[in-house]
């Protein structure tokens, strides 16, 4: 406790108190209405307890950020710059991988249909 | 180290207030409601009795809910939850809590003093330059001045770190000299 006090302010403790209403406070409204807090208490516990509604409250919490993500995440893939490009090239790709197929059997991949090249020959 | 038996009997009334005890639910409202009212009035900065029995009001409900015990002091531990709704109240609202006027005029529900005179001068004089600090400054001074927590403990009972409530602290109290030496030289 001394180590408390020393490191309180003296000056601002007493302007502290000296602020402080200065008759007796009057508490009989919280007696009042101390029914409907323990009241109030059991039900949070309850709602604390209840799995259900803990999961319900994290989806409220979690769901529209995860909309907004993937909301975000659609946009940017569909407005990235490089996409039409890549998609031409994977077509012209396979095209031309196809045609090559067709004649020869050879794809440009390298790769070599057996029996396409046993007729062939 | 055992326990001042007053302390252990606040553990075991609060104990028996969250099983639903009215009875001692009313003696610790009795014991700790009007230090509790007093430190919501302080980090309110707003001398208005329905605002600070609704804060205590919630600080009481909190203590009641949560499994969490305090580690000591039954009535600090509760003066702290009570400065915590306090701001919580009062980021809520998003009210101007720094406008001086608003708290000598807003003062319905105080306990007169003895004798029915009214807030004496010097008073409106500590509450004004109390007021020109930020709620959070007022919780921090309360706690560590007024309930001598330590920085951790207030940086706990308020929510931020230790580093931040030791600025505040240092901040907040140079801040209140300076208003206070500005105004005794006014006088």
């Amino acid at each position: 406790m001394t180590d408390r006090r020393s490191r309180v302010d003296g000056a601002v403790r007493r302007a502290l108190l000296r602020a402080s209403p200065l008759g007796d406070v009057e508490v009989e409204r919280l007696v009042t209405a101390l029914p409907s807090m323990l009241r109030e208490s059991a039900r949070r516990r309850r709602l604390a307890a209840d799995p259900a509604i803990w999961i319900s409250a994290a989806a409220f919490q979690w769901l529209p950020r995860l909309a907004a993500a993937t909301a975000l995440l659609v946009v940017a893939a569909i407005l990235w710059p490089g996409r039409g490009i890549t998609v031409d090239a994977v077509a012209n790709d396979q095209t031309t991988s196809f045609g090559s197929w067709v004649s020869d059997g050879v794809s440009t991949e390298g790769g070599t249909d057996p029996v396409l090249a046993a007729l062939v020959e | 180290m055992s326990q001042p038996s007053g302390e252990r009997d606040d553990l075991a009334l609060l104990l028996a207030a969250r099983n639903g005890d009215d009875e001692a639910g009313e003696i610790l409202v009795r014991r700790f409601g009007a230090s509790m009212i007093r430190t919501a009035w302080s980090v309110m900065g707003r001398y208005s009795a329905s605002e600070a029995e609704d804060v205590v009001q919630e600080g009481f409900i909190a203590a009641l809910t949560t499994a969490a015990l305090p580690q000591g002091d039954v009535g600090a531990w509760l003066r702290s939850i009570t400065a915590r709704k306090a701001l919580d109240g009062l980021r809520q609202r998003k009210r101007r809590v720094e406008d001086p006027l608003e708290v000598i005029g807003d003062a319905q529900g105080e306990p007169a003093a003895s004798g029915g005179l009214g807030v004496p001068l010097d008073v409106l004089g500590v509450r004004q330059a109390l007021a020109r600090l930020s709620a959070i400054d007022r919780a921090v001074l309360v706690l560590v001045d007024l309930e001598g927590f330590s920085m951790a403990e207030a940086a706990n009972a308020i929510g931020s770190t230790t580093m931040a409530v030791k600025w505040r602290a240092v901040r907040a109290r140079r801040k209140l000299r300076v208003i206070l030496e500005g105004s005794d030289d006014n006088d």
